[in-house]
């Protein structure tokens, strides 16, 4: 993606308010426009509305796992930048959110400037 | 040269005499000629084909074999000569639906000339020794069953299977008994007329062998005198014969194993009941063994769910609890103590996602198949000290070395080394109340083995000779020793990994004797053939 067409946007898909609040805070300090959804149904509606630059998308989700909502939004764009959040991520959830093409995993508890250096990590230079 | 009139009747008293030796004789004794054509039959054998002998003399000694038998043994017998004049054959074939099996003994007989002249062949019905022969490697069978099957179901089908060698069991049943509930359930069953999934107790004949606690063998017969007598009530199609056997596990008992025939009351006798109550015990062990591996995974289960629910859900809530501890501490101006305060209760939650972690990852080491592959122990080690040391910068100096010279020092391992090495380091600078902390990690690899050991020096305050031991024991099942507090579950889990990578984990003094000097925390650890 080139700097042009950078745009700061981002979906946050989390069924905790608590953490879409924190993660919301961290990017409006970042000057996000922010995009969120409690489900992985509604997660998938905003990523086709808004097409956003990057999504947080929590693992464990009732209903549909974060796990198929990542294969779902990486149908509808592959080249799609989609950060796995967790408390807890078994190396079965790893590797199979790795076999769908995950970019990062972010492991709860994690820092301000965890979470500034993993948006650093995407963002065009 | 003529015989005179006593030595003629001398051979004649001693052909007779041999004559009666023969035909007493409970083997088949017979003679036949190099075409097939028997010449000479005892009395056995002709008791055995119901023949008299003069009916038998001329006819083809191979054409009783069967036509597959009778190709077979020809072959074997244009093999013998002079010198190898003797075979052994065994074979089996059905007389009056039953499998009898023989053993012939063959021998040809030749003139002086070497010319084959006859055959004698002694045949003994050995199906008894076969039959139970055949019993031992059924038995055999099925105990080895118990341990290679992976469920029940087929359990059953491979001693149905095995059985059926020796028994019909073209209709086959385990029945289980709820004692709660007063129901019998089958959990397997095999029948050309009925299919019970599940029946209430009553008075069926499962449950008479079940109040009876005694195998049961009955002809259809037998079977109305119960019903007459009120002892039982006919369910389904009433067989011919019904044979069953309870399963009992010590005073238990649990069900009953059972096999029946529609068509002949003579399917089964009282040798096929001896066979069936060996085999329920074994039924018996394999579901007593069932239940135990199903309450396991019950127990197991219940475990992962409440070790998942800490994993996720409370990590969840303290992640919230240390986000907005941060963004207080960002935004707030506090007096110096309030501050503190706050940045204690930071930590505090910082710590518990860490033990939330270390508890879920216990529980991950003990269930998960782990590959061990090279792993670059100095680079790990490295990189551990590295962000240990930008942890501990306002708190302490640590003067860290090692002696790793090349650039790297494999060990066999996985992605788990790392928490090994972070535990071993955090603990040398947490225990250690100098305000420097001086960490000296050595290796050496041990001769004629895979094996390196690799020392963590410390000189922190030591571990007294008792807690040598029990530091690693925290959470063990069945431990009676007291925890050592402020080591947590670390060492444990620790020692844990080690133990999956066939390594040794223990400590010693740094100085030895004298435990205040510090402590020397030693891993064995596997290597590749080549580092």
């Amino acid at each position: 993606m080139s700097s042009t067409e950078f745009k700061k946007t981002a979906l946050i898909i989390d069924d905790s308010e608590i953490n879409r609040d924190i993660i919301s805070t961290y990017l409006e300090d970042e000057d996000y426009e922010i995009f969120s959804a409690s489900n992985g149904l509604e997660g998938i509606e905003e990523y086709k509305a808004n097409k956003p630059f990057i999504t947080f998308l929590d693992i464990v989700m009732p209903k549909m796992t974060g796990l198929v909502v990542l294969e779902k939004i990486k149908a509808i764009d592959p080249k799609a930048i989609v950060v796995m959040v967790s408390s807890y991520v078994s190396r079965q959830n790893i590797q199979e959110a790795k076999d769908l093409n995950a970019n990062w995993f972010l492991i709860k508890p994690f820092s301000r400037q965890k979470f500034s250096e993993t948006l650093r990590k995407f963002e065009p230079k | 040269m003529t015989l005179s009139n006593k030595e003629e009747i001398i051979i004649l008293q001693s052909k007779i005499s041999y004559k009666s030796i023969v035909d007493e004789q409970s083997n088949l004794i017979s003679r036949f000629s190099p075409d097939g054509s028997l010449i000479f039959v005892n009395n056995a054998f002709c008791e055995y084909y119901g023949m008299k002998r003069e009916n038998l003399i001329g006819r083809n000694w191979f054409s009783f074999l069967g036509e597959r038998e009778s190709k077979i043994t020809r072959r074997k017998v244009k093999t013998l000569s002079p010198e190898k004049n003797t075979l052994t054959h065994e074979f089996s074939k059905k007389n009056n639906g039953e499998i009898q099996w023989m053993e012939n003994s063959i021998k040809a007989i030749f003139d002086e000339d070497g010319k084959l002249y006859e055959y004698q062949n002694i045949a003994s019905d050995i199906t008894d020794w076969k039959k139970s022969e055949l019993i031992q490697t059924v038995f055999f069978n099925v105990s080895n069953a118990l341990n290679t099957c992976k469920d029940l179901n087929e359990l059953f089908i491979t001693i149905r299977d095995f059985l059926g060698l020796i028994i019909n069991t073209k209709n086959f049943f385990v029945a289980l008994y709820d004692e709660k509930k007063h129901r019998i359930s089958l959990p397997f069953q095999i029948d050309e007329k009925d299919k019970f999934k599940s029946f209430p107790v009553g008075k069926t004949l499962t449950a008479y062998v079940i109040k009876t606690k005694q195998a049961l063998l009955a002809t259809e017969n037998k079977l109305y005198e119960l019903k007459e007598a009120g002892e039982i009530e006919i369910i389904g199609t009433i067989a011919k014969i019904w044979l069953g056997v309870p399963l009992i596990i010590g005073k238990e008992i649990m069900g009953v194993v059972g096999i029946q025939s529609y068509s002949d009351e003579h399917t089964f006798s009282e040798k096929d009941l001896v066979v069936l109550e060996f085999i329920s015990g074994q039924i018996a062990i394999a579901i007593a063994k069932k239940r135990d591996e199903e309450m396991i995974i019950i127990q197991r289960n219940r475990a992962r769910f409440f070790n998942d629910l800490l994993a996720h859900d409370t990590n969840n809530f303290n992640h919230g609890i240390t986000s907005f501890l941060e963004m207080v501490l960002e935004t707030g101006e506090f007096p110096e103590k309030i501050r503190q305060r706050i940045e204690t209760c930071k930590h505090l939650s910082e710590e518990i996602a860490a033990l939330i972690t270390k508890v879920r990852l216990f529980a991950e080491i003990d269930e998960e198949e782990i590959e061990l592959i090279p792993v670059d122990f100095k680079k790990t080690l490295l990189s551990s000290i590295k962000s240990l040391k930008i942890q501990h910068s306002n708190k302490k100096k640590i003067n860290f070395s090692h002696d790793f010279i090349d650039s790297k020092f494999n060990v066999l391992a996985n992605e788990f080394l790392e928490i090994v090495i972070n535990n071993l380091l955090n603990n040398a600078i947490k225990h250690c109340h100098k305000d420097e902390v001086t960490i000296e990690v050595k290796h050496s690899i041990l001769k004629d083995k895979n094996v390196c050991k690799i020392e963590f020096r410390d000189n922190g305050v030591g571990i007294v000779e008792n807690d040598k031991i029990n530091i690693f024991k925290r959470l063990e099942r069945g431990s009676s020793e007291k925890i050592v507090y402020g080591f947590g579950i670390g060492l444990t889990l620790v020692k844990n990994i080690i133990k999956r990578y066939d390594g040794e984990i223990w400590v010693e003094d740094r100085v030895d004797g004298d435990y205040t000097q510090g402590a020397n925390f030693v891993l064995l650890l596997p290597i590749p053939n080549k580092n």
